[in-house]
Protein backbone atom coordinates (compact mmCIF):
# COMPACT_ATOMS: atom_id res chain seq x y z
CA UNK A 1 0.00 0.00 0.00
CA UNK A 2 1.26 3.20 -1.24
CA UNK A 3 1.65 6.05 1.40
CA UNK A 4 0.16 9.30 1.40
CA UNK A 5 3.67 11.17 0.32
CA UNK A 6 4.54 8.46 -2.54
CA UNK A 7 1.02 9.17 -3.99
CA UNK A 8 1.98 12.83 -3.66
CA UNK A 9 5.52 12.28 -5.12
CA UNK A 10 3.65 10.49 -8.46
CA UNK A 11 1.13 13.38 -8.76
CA UNK A 12 3.49 15.83 -8.58
CA UNK A 13 6.13 14.33 -10.66
CA UNK A 14 3.17 13.75 -13.32
CA UNK A 15 2.30 17.15 -13.39
CA UNK A 16 5.75 17.96 -14.59
CA UNK A 17 4.75 16.83 -17.89
CA UNK A 18 2.55 19.82 -20.54
CA UNK A 19 -0.51 20.33 -20.30
CA UNK A 20 -2.06 18.51 -22.95
CA UNK A 21 -0.06 15.37 -22.21
CA UNK A 22 -2.21 15.31 -18.64
CA UNK A 23 -4.87 16.15 -20.45
CA UNK A 24 -4.95 12.53 -22.35
CA UNK A 25 -2.59 10.66 -19.82
CA UNK A 26 -2.83 12.36 -16.19
CA UNK A 27 -5.38 10.61 -14.37
CA UNK A 28 -4.55 7.21 -15.89
CA UNK A 29 -0.91 7.55 -15.23
CA UNK A 30 -1.70 8.74 -11.60
CA UNK A 31 -3.64 5.66 -11.07
CA UNK A 32 -1.60 3.56 -12.83
CA UNK A 33 1.69 4.65 -10.46
CA UNK A 34 -0.83 3.51 -7.51
CA UNK A 35 -1.14 0.17 -9.27
CA UNK A 36 2.38 -0.27 -9.52
CA UNK A 37 3.38 1.05 -6.07
CA UNK A 38 0.64 -1.49 -4.71
CA UNK A 39 2.23 -3.96 -6.52
CA UNK A 40 5.58 -3.31 -4.65
CA UNK A 41 7.20 -0.49 -7.15
CA UNK A 42 8.62 2.33 -5.04
CA UNK A 43 6.81 5.58 -5.14
CA UNK A 44 10.26 7.47 -6.02
CA UNK A 45 11.11 4.75 -8.94
CA UNK A 46 7.55 5.13 -10.35
CA UNK A 47 8.16 9.36 -9.77
CA UNK A 48 11.34 9.34 -11.23
CA UNK A 49 9.98 7.60 -14.45
CA UNK A 50 7.65 9.89 -14.91
CA UNK A 51 10.13 12.75 -14.25
CA UNK A 52 12.25 11.49 -16.79
CA UNK A 53 9.12 11.18 -19.41
CA UNK A 54 8.29 14.63 -18.47
CA UNK A 55 11.62 15.75 -19.04
CA UNK A 56 11.42 14.20 -22.65
CA UNK A 57 8.14 15.54 -23.49
CA UNK A 58 9.03 18.47 -22.88
CA UNK A 59 11.80 18.31 -25.59
CA UNK A 60 9.07 16.83 -28.02
CA UNK A 61 5.48 18.23 -26.78
CA UNK A 62 6.07 22.22 -26.22
CA UNK A 63 9.67 23.28 -26.32
CA UNK A 64 9.45 26.91 -25.88
CA UNK A 65 6.81 27.69 -23.63
CA UNK A 66 6.95 27.68 -19.65
CA UNK A 67 9.96 26.75 -19.94
CA UNK A 68 11.64 28.29 -16.87
CA UNK A 69 8.54 27.09 -14.45
CA UNK A 70 9.12 23.49 -16.00
CA UNK A 71 12.30 22.98 -15.56
CA UNK A 72 11.78 24.51 -11.76
CA UNK A 73 9.54 22.05 -11.36
CA UNK A 74 11.13 19.17 -12.74
CA UNK A 75 14.02 20.08 -10.75
CA UNK A 76 11.82 19.97 -7.59
CA UNK A 77 10.55 17.13 -8.01
CA UNK A 78 14.01 15.60 -8.92
CA UNK A 79 15.25 16.66 -5.81
CA UNK A 80 12.17 15.39 -3.92
CA UNK A 81 13.50 11.92 -5.68
CA UNK A 82 16.73 12.52 -4.70
CA UNK A 83 18.34 11.54 -7.89
CA UNK A 84 21.22 13.59 -9.71
CA UNK A 85 20.05 16.39 -12.12
CA UNK A 86 22.75 16.39 -15.16
CA UNK A 87 19.78 15.80 -17.57
CA UNK A 88 17.80 18.62 -15.61
CA UNK A 89 19.84 21.42 -15.38
CA UNK A 90 19.72 24.35 -17.49
CA UNK A 91 21.07 27.64 -16.48
CA UNK A 92 23.19 28.01 -19.19
CA UNK A 93 22.92 31.18 -21.41
CA UNK A 94 22.58 31.33 -24.84
CA UNK A 95 26.10 31.73 -26.08
CA UNK A 96 28.07 30.13 -23.43
CA UNK A 97 29.62 26.86 -24.22
CA UNK A 98 30.77 24.34 -22.08
CA UNK A 99 33.81 22.20 -23.17
CA UNK A 100 31.59 18.76 -23.18
CA UNK A 101 28.81 20.61 -25.43
CA UNK A 102 28.62 23.03 -29.10
CA UNK A 103 25.31 25.01 -28.83
CA UNK A 104 23.42 26.10 -31.78
CA UNK A 105 22.22 29.05 -32.14
CA UNK A 106 19.48 31.06 -34.00
CA UNK A 107 20.44 34.49 -34.43
CA UNK A 108 17.64 35.36 -37.21
CA UNK A 109 13.98 33.97 -36.93
CA UNK A 110 13.86 34.63 -40.24
CA UNK A 111 16.35 31.95 -41.31
CA UNK A 112 16.40 29.45 -38.62
CA UNK A 113 16.00 26.81 -39.69
CA UNK A 114 18.76 27.61 -42.82
CA UNK A 115 20.76 28.13 -39.62
CA UNK A 116 20.62 25.58 -37.61
CA UNK A 117 20.88 22.94 -41.12
CA UNK A 118 24.09 24.92 -41.80
CA UNK A 119 25.13 24.48 -38.46
CA UNK A 120 24.04 20.70 -38.28
CA UNK A 121 25.96 19.86 -41.39
CA UNK A 122 29.23 22.09 -40.87
CA UNK A 123 29.30 19.75 -37.59
CA UNK A 124 28.27 16.92 -38.98
CA UNK A 125 25.42 16.02 -36.60
CA UNK A 126 22.95 13.57 -37.95
CA UNK A 127 20.27 16.18 -37.13
CA UNK A 128 17.02 17.19 -39.50
CA UNK A 129 15.42 20.12 -38.93
CA UNK A 130 11.43 20.24 -40.04
CA UNK A 131 9.52 23.85 -40.12
CA UNK A 132 6.03 23.54 -38.45
CA UNK A 133 3.24 25.87 -38.58
CA UNK A 134 3.37 27.99 -35.02
CA UNK A 135 1.69 31.11 -33.21
CA UNK A 136 3.04 34.33 -34.89
CA UNK A 137 5.64 34.91 -31.74
CA UNK A 138 6.93 31.41 -32.22
CA UNK A 139 8.15 31.60 -35.63
CA UNK A 140 11.73 30.91 -36.11
CA UNK A 141 12.10 29.10 -32.81
CA UNK A 142 12.75 26.17 -31.90
CA UNK A 143 9.66 24.38 -31.09
CA UNK A 144 10.72 20.65 -30.27
CA UNK A 145 13.69 18.28 -30.29
CA UNK A 146 12.75 14.95 -31.28
CA UNK A 147 16.05 13.08 -29.93
CA UNK A 148 16.41 9.65 -32.08
CA UNK A 149 15.56 6.30 -29.47
CA UNK A 150 13.41 8.10 -27.23
CA UNK A 151 12.71 4.88 -24.91
CA UNK A 152 16.17 4.60 -23.54
CA UNK A 153 16.71 6.40 -20.52
CA UNK A 154 20.13 6.44 -20.17
CA UNK A 155 21.32 8.52 -23.55
CA UNK A 156 22.24 12.33 -23.07
CA UNK A 157 19.59 14.40 -24.84
CA UNK A 158 20.02 18.05 -26.27
CA UNK A 159 19.51 20.67 -23.90
CA UNK A 160 16.74 23.95 -24.79
CA UNK A 161 18.27 26.59 -23.86
CA UNK A 162 15.48 29.67 -23.71
CA UNK A 163 15.62 33.34 -25.54
CA UNK A 164 13.26 35.60 -27.15
CA UNK A 165 10.47 34.96 -29.43
CA UNK A 166 9.75 36.56 -32.74
CA UNK A 167 8.57 40.14 -31.68
CA UNK A 168 10.52 39.86 -28.19
CA UNK A 169 8.28 38.39 -25.85
CA UNK A 170 10.45 35.95 -23.73
CA UNK A 171 10.24 32.53 -22.74
CA UNK A 172 10.73 30.71 -26.53
CA UNK A 173 14.12 28.20 -27.14
CA UNK A 174 16.25 30.01 -29.85
CA UNK A 175 19.39 27.61 -28.86
CA UNK A 176 20.07 23.93 -28.16
CA UNK A 177 23.33 22.54 -27.15
CA UNK A 178 24.59 19.31 -28.13
CA UNK A 179 26.99 16.81 -25.84
CA UNK A 180 30.23 16.93 -28.05
CA UNK A 181 29.90 13.65 -29.02
CA UNK A 182 26.23 13.47 -29.61
CA UNK A 183 25.92 10.96 -31.93
CA UNK A 184 22.20 10.22 -32.16
CA UNK A 185 20.22 10.82 -34.68
CA UNK A 186 17.46 13.68 -34.42
CA UNK A 187 14.76 16.45 -35.87
CA UNK A 188 14.68 19.96 -34.52
CA UNK A 189 11.03 21.21 -35.16
CA UNK A 190 10.82 24.94 -35.90
CA UNK A 191 8.06 27.52 -35.99
CA UNK A 192 6.45 28.85 -39.11
CA UNK A 193 3.91 31.07 -40.41
CA UNK A 194 0.39 28.82 -40.12
CA UNK A 195 -1.26 29.07 -43.41
CA UNK A 196 -4.99 29.21 -43.13
CA UNK A 197 -6.81 26.45 -41.77
CA UNK A 198 -3.31 24.89 -40.01
CA UNK A 199 -3.55 24.12 -36.17
CA UNK A 200 -0.48 25.40 -34.79
CA UNK A 201 2.34 22.90 -33.41
CA UNK A 202 1.79 22.40 -29.94
CA UNK A 203 -0.43 24.60 -29.14
CA UNK A 204 1.00 26.94 -27.44
CA UNK A 205 -0.36 28.28 -23.89
CA UNK A 206 -2.15 31.37 -25.15
CA UNK A 207 -1.38 33.24 -21.89
CA UNK A 208 2.77 33.23 -22.06
CA UNK A 209 4.39 36.06 -23.35
CA UNK A 210 3.49 37.16 -27.02
CA UNK A 211 0.34 35.36 -27.26
CA UNK A 212 -3.02 36.80 -27.83
CA UNK A 213 -3.90 36.63 -23.92
CA UNK A 214 -0.97 37.48 -22.13
CA UNK A 215 -1.56 40.34 -19.85
CA UNK A 216 -5.11 40.51 -20.78
CA UNK A 217 -6.29 39.43 -17.26
CA UNK A 218 -8.52 37.14 -18.22
CA UNK A 219 -6.67 33.95 -16.46
CA UNK A 220 -8.09 33.17 -13.14
CA UNK A 221 -10.94 35.58 -13.87
CA UNK A 222 -14.39 33.97 -13.32
CA UNK A 223 -15.94 33.16 -16.99
CA UNK A 224 -18.97 35.59 -16.74
CA UNK A 225 -16.28 38.12 -16.28
CA UNK A 226 -13.86 36.69 -18.87
CA UNK A 227 -16.37 36.42 -21.47
CA UNK A 228 -16.47 40.19 -22.73
CA UNK A 229 -12.75 39.96 -23.50
CA UNK A 230 -12.86 36.29 -25.42
CA UNK A 231 -16.19 36.95 -27.01
CA UNK A 232 -14.12 40.36 -28.39
CA UNK A 233 -11.41 38.11 -30.44
CA UNK A 234 -13.75 37.05 -32.56
CA UNK A 235 -12.20 33.50 -32.30
CA UNK A 236 -13.54 29.96 -32.06
CA UNK A 237 -13.40 29.28 -28.72
CA UNK A 238 -13.53 25.16 -27.29
CA UNK A 239 -13.98 25.14 -24.17
CA UNK A 240 -12.16 22.44 -22.01
CA UNK A 241 -13.75 20.81 -18.90
CA UNK A 242 -12.70 18.80 -16.50
CA UNK A 243 -8.93 18.14 -17.54
CA UNK A 244 -9.97 17.88 -21.38
CA UNK A 245 -12.10 15.26 -21.25
CA UNK A 246 -15.26 16.59 -22.20
CA UNK A 247 -14.16 19.17 -24.95
CA UNK A 248 -17.15 21.72 -26.39
CA UNK A 249 -18.71 24.38 -28.29
CA UNK A 250 -21.17 25.34 -25.83
CA UNK A 251 -20.20 28.27 -23.42
CA UNK A 252 -19.93 26.46 -19.51
CA UNK A 253 -21.12 28.09 -16.83
CA UNK A 254 -20.19 31.52 -15.98
CA UNK A 255 -19.24 30.54 -12.27
CA UNK A 256 -16.43 28.68 -13.51
CA UNK A 257 -12.93 30.19 -13.85
CA UNK A 258 -10.54 30.17 -16.18
CA UNK A 259 -7.33 28.32 -15.73
CA UNK A 260 -5.61 27.82 -18.76
CA UNK A 261 -5.55 27.67 -22.45
CA UNK A 262 -4.29 27.11 -25.35
CA UNK A 263 -4.15 28.78 -29.15
CA UNK A 264 -4.69 25.88 -31.80
CA UNK A 265 -4.87 28.18 -34.79
CA UNK A 266 -5.07 31.70 -36.20
CA UNK A 267 -8.76 31.20 -35.76
CA UNK A 268 -9.67 29.06 -33.03
CA UNK A 269 -8.28 28.50 -29.11
CA UNK A 270 -8.99 26.22 -26.45
CA UNK A 271 -9.69 27.83 -22.92
CA UNK A 272 -9.56 25.87 -19.68
CA UNK A 273 -12.50 26.07 -16.88
CA UNK A 274 -12.29 24.81 -13.52
CA UNK A 275 -14.82 25.41 -10.66
CA UNK A 276 -11.39 25.74 -8.44
CA UNK A 277 -10.11 28.92 -8.49
CA UNK A 278 -5.79 29.79 -9.32
CA UNK A 279 -6.16 31.69 -6.14
CA UNK A 280 -3.34 29.69 -4.50
CA UNK A 281 -1.79 28.95 -7.99
CA UNK A 282 0.81 31.98 -7.60
CA UNK A 283 2.85 30.59 -10.75
CA UNK A 284 -0.01 30.12 -12.87
CA UNK A 285 -0.99 34.11 -12.27
CA UNK A 286 2.34 35.40 -12.05
CA UNK A 287 2.79 34.24 -15.61
CA UNK A 288 -0.02 36.17 -17.24
CA UNK A 289 0.92 39.34 -15.25
CA UNK A 290 4.02 39.38 -16.09
CA UNK A 291 3.33 42.35 -18.36
CA UNK B 1 4.26 10.73 -39.56
CA UNK B 2 2.79 7.04 -40.52
CA UNK B 3 4.88 3.83 -41.79
CA UNK B 4 3.94 2.18 -44.57
CA UNK B 5 6.42 -0.14 -46.23
CA UNK B 6 8.36 -2.83 -45.33
CA UNK B 7 11.78 -1.12 -45.31
CA UNK B 8 10.94 2.18 -43.19
CA UNK B 9 8.66 0.56 -41.09
CA UNK B 10 11.75 -1.67 -39.93
CA UNK B 11 13.11 0.86 -39.15
CA UNK B 12 11.02 3.21 -37.54
CA UNK B 13 10.78 0.62 -35.22
CA UNK B 14 14.89 0.12 -34.78
CA UNK B 15 14.70 3.72 -33.91
CA UNK B 16 11.38 3.65 -32.02
CA UNK B 17 13.55 1.34 -29.33
CA UNK B 18 13.28 -1.64 -27.43
CA UNK B 19 10.10 -0.88 -25.33
CA UNK B 20 8.41 -0.04 -28.59
CA UNK B 21 9.27 -3.32 -29.71
CA UNK B 22 7.64 -5.00 -26.11
CA UNK B 23 4.54 -2.79 -26.27
CA UNK B 24 3.99 -4.15 -30.20
CA UNK B 25 4.78 -7.51 -28.97
CA UNK B 26 2.17 -7.31 -25.79
CA UNK B 27 -0.34 -5.99 -28.09
CA UNK B 28 0.00 -8.71 -30.89
CA UNK B 29 -2.37 -10.73 -29.42
CA UNK B 30 -5.26 -8.08 -28.68
CA UNK B 31 -5.89 -4.23 -26.95
CA UNK B 32 -4.32 -3.85 -23.51
CA UNK B 33 -4.02 -0.24 -21.29
CA UNK B 34 -0.99 0.59 -19.67
CA UNK B 35 -1.50 -1.40 -16.25
CA UNK B 36 -2.09 -4.71 -18.66
CA UNK B 37 0.78 -4.00 -20.95
CA UNK B 38 3.08 -3.68 -18.43
CA UNK B 39 2.37 -6.90 -16.34
CA UNK B 40 2.38 -8.50 -19.50
CA UNK B 41 6.09 -7.30 -20.62
CA UNK B 42 6.96 -8.19 -17.17
CA UNK B 43 5.47 -11.79 -17.60
CA UNK B 44 6.80 -12.51 -21.10
CA UNK B 45 10.03 -10.42 -21.47
CA UNK B 46 11.28 -10.12 -17.61
CA UNK B 47 11.20 -6.65 -18.14
CA UNK B 48 9.56 -4.04 -15.63
CA UNK B 49 8.67 -1.07 -18.03
CA UNK B 50 8.37 2.19 -15.96
CA UNK B 51 5.59 3.76 -16.78
CA UNK B 52 7.24 7.26 -18.04
CA UNK B 53 9.11 5.17 -20.83
CA UNK B 54 5.78 3.18 -21.16
CA UNK B 55 3.97 6.71 -22.42
CA UNK B 56 6.55 7.85 -24.18
CA UNK B 57 6.63 4.82 -26.46
CA UNK B 58 2.84 4.65 -26.75
CA UNK B 59 3.19 8.10 -27.59
CA UNK B 60 5.73 7.84 -30.06
CA UNK B 61 3.93 4.73 -31.66
CA UNK B 62 0.73 6.15 -31.34
CA UNK B 63 2.32 8.92 -33.68
CA UNK B 64 3.82 6.79 -36.25
CA UNK B 65 0.56 4.93 -36.84
CA UNK B 66 1.63 1.92 -35.80
CA UNK B 67 -0.33 1.38 -32.72
CA UNK B 68 -3.98 3.07 -31.96
CA UNK B 69 -6.07 4.49 -29.31
CA UNK B 70 -9.27 2.95 -28.49
CA UNK B 71 -12.24 4.78 -26.81
CA UNK B 72 -11.34 5.37 -23.14
CA UNK B 73 -12.92 2.90 -20.51
CA UNK B 74 -12.92 4.92 -17.50
CA UNK B 75 -10.09 6.74 -17.12
CA UNK B 76 -7.69 3.66 -18.99
CA UNK B 77 -6.99 3.98 -22.36
CA UNK B 78 -6.67 0.81 -24.13
CA UNK B 79 -4.69 0.51 -27.53
CA UNK B 80 -3.96 -2.03 -30.36
CA UNK B 81 -1.65 -2.73 -32.60
CA UNK B 82 -2.52 -1.03 -36.45
CA UNK B 83 -1.71 -3.43 -39.40
CA UNK B 84 1.05 -1.60 -40.45
CA UNK B 85 2.44 -2.12 -36.51
CA UNK B 86 2.07 -6.08 -37.37
CA UNK B 87 4.07 -5.12 -40.21
CA UNK B 88 6.57 -3.02 -38.78
CA UNK B 89 7.20 -6.15 -35.62
CA UNK B 90 6.98 -8.72 -38.02
CA UNK B 91 9.48 -7.15 -39.96
CA UNK B 92 11.66 -6.48 -36.85
CA UNK B 93 11.32 -10.23 -35.23
CA UNK B 94 12.51 -11.57 -38.60
CA UNK B 95 15.02 -9.62 -39.11
CA UNK B 96 16.61 -10.24 -35.13
CA UNK B 97 15.71 -14.13 -35.88
CA UNK B 98 18.29 -13.72 -38.88
CA UNK B 99 20.76 -11.96 -36.29
CA UNK B 100 20.27 -14.75 -33.52
CA UNK B 101 20.70 -17.32 -35.54
CA UNK B 102 23.96 -16.35 -37.66
CA UNK B 103 25.26 -14.96 -33.75
CA UNK B 104 24.53 -18.97 -32.42
CA UNK B 105 26.09 -20.94 -35.52
CA UNK B 106 29.44 -18.15 -35.07
CA UNK B 107 29.38 -18.45 -31.08
CA UNK B 108 29.05 -22.71 -32.11
CA UNK B 109 31.91 -22.56 -34.58
CA UNK B 110 34.00 -20.59 -32.63
CA UNK B 111 33.83 -23.36 -29.85
CA UNK B 112 32.50 -20.07 -27.19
Amino acid sequence: MASPSQNRLVEAAVRCYPSAWRDRHGDEAIELGGLLMRDGISGVSVAWSYLRGAARQQLVVRASRRLAATLAALLAGASLVGVPLVLLSSSTPASADSSNEVVASISSHNDAAGQLESFFKLHHYRIGVEEVPSSPSQVGSILAVRPDAATTDDKPVPRMIAGPCAGGAPGCVDAIALPLHYVASAEVLIGRPAKTGESYYGPPDIFAPGELLHCSGVLGEALKQALPTLRGLHLEVVWDIGGGSARRAATPDGQLYVVGGDALSATSISIRVSSRSLANNDNEISRDQRC
Amino acid sequence: MVVSGRESGREVLRRAGEASVLILTSLADGPKHGYALILDIKEFAGSQLGPGTLYGALDRLESLGLIEALPADDRRHPYRITSAGALALRDHLDSAERVSAVGRLRLALGGI
